[in-house]
Formats: structure tokens, sequence, C-alpha cells
């Protein structure tokens, strides 16, 4: 063997490297408070807590559920959603929502008939710990003591909070990792999408967005020594026409942007991972609300104009849409809370049974308005609000109607309604599902039937926490607050999850 | 030079024989293919050179052998006592390089020595280094491939 300089120089240049990836280790000490226990405790006395129940089973079916009401003869695809479940296992109960395995679920529509399918995707992190026979990882809330080392991201991908099946793939969407290439028919996790070379384990957003045209618009926060933003753009066919990786300063967890037909436009609150502290995920960020929000504005056709906007310090997780107004100001939605509560207490105190501060800490509806000039203005309304959809002919074009969930009255502790809104006549339809159920996400089905922006359905699920079962409901849009047309009732509880989309066919 | 190798261990030979010296048998473990090849590298603390080096400064030894499923062994005779840091890559698609995506993060295999960790970067020098000790006839520096 003969030793060359080169060598040396390539086995070396391994080390400089290695120290990107954030290492997660957390600093809750699972041993505090016994979080099974208290949840088990709690669920006997609140059946609402049934929704972050871990599911009896890794893998459900059943053929043609049985449907209450008349189900809409001309809705015919696939309904797919993503969510948390598996919050216990191997003796730990995890202590944060957005811990949880994923579970992905499949309701195949034809000819009237309803069939269910779930299976928790059996991810290499998954597969490590069952292996083990215990938790290693510890995930975006919850420590795991003594467990393996993350040296990438995707060693404690749980792939659990959406779906997007584009250009005929099926993937299911994380956010502080790749996303996952997963089987339509028989929903096993098959590997981790890379949009191309030397993008594998790149963070991909669970919320990209789609043009009219089939164009996918992604991001990924990529957070470490130095904080970055990743741009993707991706083609109707699914390959990747350019990225870009923008520096960020005081940059930390970043959910969802919005895009109009001309700019991808990115809230940035003033929650910020800081370095040096080893401690969880979410308890390295902190609330700096003195930061201000920012709004970072890119132009699709050149990722390097960019600029910027100052609005003051809001939290939020989800938009609706934006558009752009003929001289140039970008009008755009969000759910917005003043500060960042929600995630760092409501969503961890529910894993242990406390829903006390879970309902007041939803955001509410808010517009915002970016001028040409650089003004930048919040409005924020009163009502409680979240997972707001719009018609996907309308993403990046001027909406009329955006669909969320809404509180119903004071005293609610979490969303109870399906409410409409008009942003032309400034009017709400809602549906309030009563005590008893808890609506998730409902998203637009266009029926194709005419060009009216409501021409269509609403399609999502429903949790009744009373009889303990799920169910899918399909609403007509033109009329929410009639109720559901029908809902096909599934034997079984599923956990609340997050996101779904629809296809008219398998993928 | 006297080189042998075998199916586990390839020993090597490289420097002139001091007076003290021992052996120092680097391990690789966790190789998961027989494609390409394992290059490794050892370290030793250089003043001004921060650990590790992206461009092999502070590197006294290095290899490159074929890849072999399980644990590579390679032994390096009559090593001057002292603190050796042990960093390996498999290098699967053979390119002599070790694959990194856009954000710097490795995409083939690599191993620290002990299995060190660091937190937000790299390792520290002494969490991956072994010390062979003047008079002993080996230490053994190990590090599981991570993929």
């Amino acid at each position: 063997m003969v030793m060359q300089r080169r060598d040396f120089l390539k086995s070396s240049a391994v080390l400089g490297l290695a120290g990107l990836v954030p290492r997660v280790a957390h600093s809750i000490a699972s041993t505090d408070t016994d979080w099974a226990a208290s949840f088990a405790g709690a669920l006997k006395e609140d059946p609402r807590l049934l929704g972050w129940k871990t599911p009896s089973a890794d893998t459900f079916g059943t053929e043609a559920l049985r449907i209450e009401g008349k189900w809409p003869a001309a809705l015919e695809g696939t309904f797919w959603r993503n969510g948390p479940a598996v919050h216990d296992r191997h003796g730990l109960r995890y202590q944060h929502w957005f811990d949880g395995d994923g579970l992905l679920q499949a309701f195949r529509i034809s000819g009237g008939q309803v069939n269910h399918r779930a299976r928790v995707l059996n991810t290499p992190k998954l597969i490590a710990e069952d292996e083990a026979a215990r938790r290693l990882y510890s995930g975006f809330g919850t420590h795991v003591p003594d467990g393996a080392p993350v040296r990438k991201p995707d060693d404690m991908n749980v792939a659990n909070i959406s779906v997007l099946a584009h250009h005929g793939e099926l993937l299911a969407l994380w956010e502080g990792g790749s996303a996952s290439v997963v089987d339509p028919e028989s929903l096993r996790w098959q590997g981790f999408k890379s949009w191309g070379q030397g993008l594998e384990g790149v963070p991909f957003t669970a919320h990209p967005k789609v043009d009219p045209d089939g164009t996918l618009w992604a991001f990924g926060y990529a957070l470490g020594a130095k904080h970055q933003l990743v741009l993707y753009h991706i083609s109707p066919k699914g390959a990747l026409v350019k990225m870009a990786l923008v520096p960020i300063d005081a940059f930390g967890m970043l959910h969802d942007f919005v895009i109009t037909d001309k700019h991808l436009v990115f809230m940035i609150p003033p929650l910020v991972m800081e370095m040096g502290r080893e401690t969880s995920f979410i308890d390295a960020h902190r609330w700096r609300p003195e930061l201000g929000s920012r709004v970072l504005v890119v132009a699709k056709d050149d990722f390097e104009d960019r600029r910027w906007y100052e609005l003051p310090p809001a939290f939020g997780f989800h938009h609706g849409n934006a558009w752009e107004e003929a001289d140039g100001t970008i009008r755009f939605d969000q759910c917005l809370d003043d500060d960042a509560s929600l995630v760092f207490d409501a969503l961890r105190d529910v894993m242990r049974g406390d829903l006390d501060g879970f309902g007041a800490a939803f955001g509410r509806y808010a517009q915002i308005s970016l001028s040409p000039s650089g003004g930048a203005s919040m409005d924020m309304t009163a009502d409680g609000a979240e997972f707001p959809k719009v018609a996907p002919s309308t993403v990046g074009k001027r909406n009329r109607y955006v669909y969320h969930l809404g509180v119903a009255g004071g005293d609610d502790w979490y969303l109870r309604s399906l409410v409409k809104r008009d942003l032309d006549k400034d009017r709400l339809q809602a549906f309030d599902f009563g005590a008893g159920k808890i609506p998730e996400e409902h998203v637009f089905v266009p029926s194709g039937e005419n060009k009216e922006e409501d021409a269509g359905w609403l399609v999502g699920t429903v949790l009744d926490y009373q009889r303990e079962v799920s169910g899918l409901n399909v609403f007509d849009a033109q009329h929410v607050e009639d109720g559901p047309l029908a809902t096909a009732w599934l034997p079984y509880p599923m956990p609340l999850g997050f996101h779904g989309c629809f296809r008219s066919g398998l993928v | 030079m006297k080189i042998s190798f075998s199916a586990m261990c390839l020993s090597l030979f490289l420097f002139s024989v001091p007076v003290l010296a021992g052996d120092l048998v680097l391990e690789v473990k966790g190789v998961r293919s027989d494609q390409g090849d394992v290059l490794g590298a050892v370290h030793v603390r250089t003043p001004g050179v921060k650990f590790p080096a992206r461009d092999g400064e502070g590197t006294v030894h290095s290899f490159r052998t074929r890849a072999r499923e399980g644990t590579i062994t390679v032994v390096f005779q009559d090593v001057a006592p002292g603190e050796y840091a042990l960093t390996a890559f498999h290098d699967e698609d053979g390119s002599g390089e070790i694959n990194s995506n856009a954000l710097g993060i490795p995409t083939e295999g690599y191993a620290f020595g002990n299995d060190a960790t660091g937190f937000m970067g790299p390792p520290k020098f002494e969490d991956v280094a072994v010390t062979l000790e003047e008079g002993a006839e080996s230490v053994t520096a190990s590090g599981s491939l991570m993929y």
C-alpha cells in the first residue's frame, strides 16, 4: 500500500463536516412525572383525551365503512392523512404532541363506498427502536435518557406531519429532515426522498405549495452553527429546477409559508434556536419578542431577489393563501397568536392529560399586507382559527373563500366548528359539531361542475370521543352550515393528527 | 516496508522504529457492505490546528482499504507513545472523497474514535483520542461507522 498525501487529505476531510449536525438532546427529566400514568388517569375522567391515546395496533383496515347520510356519487378518489400516533412505546410516553411516530391513513372512495387503511410508518428510527426494544431517539420535545446520538436529522425522522401526492409519488412529510417515500398501496415506508445530488437528508417542509400547473415550491430550515433557509423549486414532473441556501440570523422552527404567482413569502416569528445549550429541540428555542416578526419575500424566478419586512411579534403555524394586487401589494393570512406558548406549553401538557390551557393557546385568523414601498401591516381578528385551507386552483391567486376550523362559543376548549370565511363579504358560515366531536382539517375538493370557487366538497375527519370512533366527513362547500352530507364511520378511533390531501386516483 | 494482509487485518509499518514504540491498532466497525473503500486517518494534537482540520493538518497516519462488511482492522507498528485520534469513512461509491449534502452533512458513513459525538460541532480531540503509553505493547482506537 502506498500512502499518499492525497489520501490523508481525503480521509481527514470527514472531520469538519460532522459538526454541522445539531445533536438533539433534551433537558426534561422524564422521571419527574410518570406521563403515561398521569395521562391514563386523566383519560378516565375526560373522554376528549382519546384523541391523544396511542392506537391499539400498528395497522388497521376496514372495507365498506358504514355511511351515515348520502355520499355524493361524483366524489371518488383517495383521501390521505398523517399525524403523530405512537405516543407510547417500550414503556415511554412522549411528552409533546409532535413526537409520536407517524400514522398514515388512506380512505379510498369509489362507487359510493369508502374503505380505510392505516399503518404506523416503519421509519428507520422506529425500526431501530423496535429492534432495541426501547426508545433510542430524543424527539421534538421529549428527552430519551441514554439514547442513541443523533448524527443527522433523519436519524430521528418520524414522518408524522403531512402527506403529499406529487407526480405519482406519495410522500409522508416531516420538517426536520427528508420527506419519506411511501408505497400508496401498502402504506409502507420505502425510503427517504432525495430531490437531487447533494440534497440527501436536507430538511423539507411539511407544507410545500403547488402552483395550479403542478410546480412545487418548498423550503426547509437547517439550524446549526449557522442557520439557513433552504429553498426548493421542483417541476411538475418532480425534477429539481433550482435550490438555494439563505443564511438567516436569529432563526428557528418555521412550519409553513405561502406563495403568490411571483413570490415565496416567509413569516419568520421571533422564535430563535440558540446554540450552546444542550437541551431539547423546542427547548433550545427562545421567544424573543424584541426582535419582532420578519417577513422574507423571495422572487420565484430568482432566489437571490429577496426583500424583508417587519411586523410585531407573533407566532403561528398555518397560512391559508397569498396573492399579489396589481400595484404589487402582497396579501396573505395566517392563524396567529401573540406568543409561542402553544408549542412550548399547551401541546406538551396535553400529553399528560392536561387540557386546561389548550383552547386559549390556539391562534386567531389574521390578515397581513406587504406594500411595495416597504410597509407592512397585520390585522388580527378575534376569531379562533386553525387548519386553514383554500381551493387548490386559487393557490397564489386571490381567493374569495378560506375554510378553517374555529371555535364555536366562548367556553370552547378546542376548535369545534368548520368555518367558511368569505373574504369579499367579510362573512362567516359555520357548522358546529357540538360537544362530543372533535373535527380535524378539512380539505377542499373541486367538483368540476362549474367554475365557482366554492363548487366542490370539504373532506376531513372527525373524532367522536363519546362513541369512541372516527369518521370521514364530506360537506357541500357551498352549504357548510348545513353540516356534512355524509360521514363514513370507522369501527375504531384514530388519534388526532394534522394534515391530509385528496387525489382523484390512487396517488 | 512489511505489509501483511488478511481478511480482517491490514498491517502497516511505515516509520522508522523509535525506542519504546508500540502498536496502534485501528478498528473501524459496522462496515455495512463490501462496496468501495474504507478510508481512515490518525490525528495528533497539533498546536494551532483545530481538530479535525479539513485540510489534513495534524494527520500523521492514514489508510485506505477495500471495504469488507463487518470490522476492518489496520495496525500501525512501532508508533511512538502519544495521543492518537481515529477518524474514518466508508467511501462506498469509490469517489475518494466523502460525499456530503448541500448543508455539509456527510451522506456516507463516518466514524470517530471512541464513537465520540459533539454538541453542535465535531467531538473534541480528547474525546476521540486514545493514549499509547510509554512501554505499552499496543493500544486500540476503535469507532463504528454511522450511516
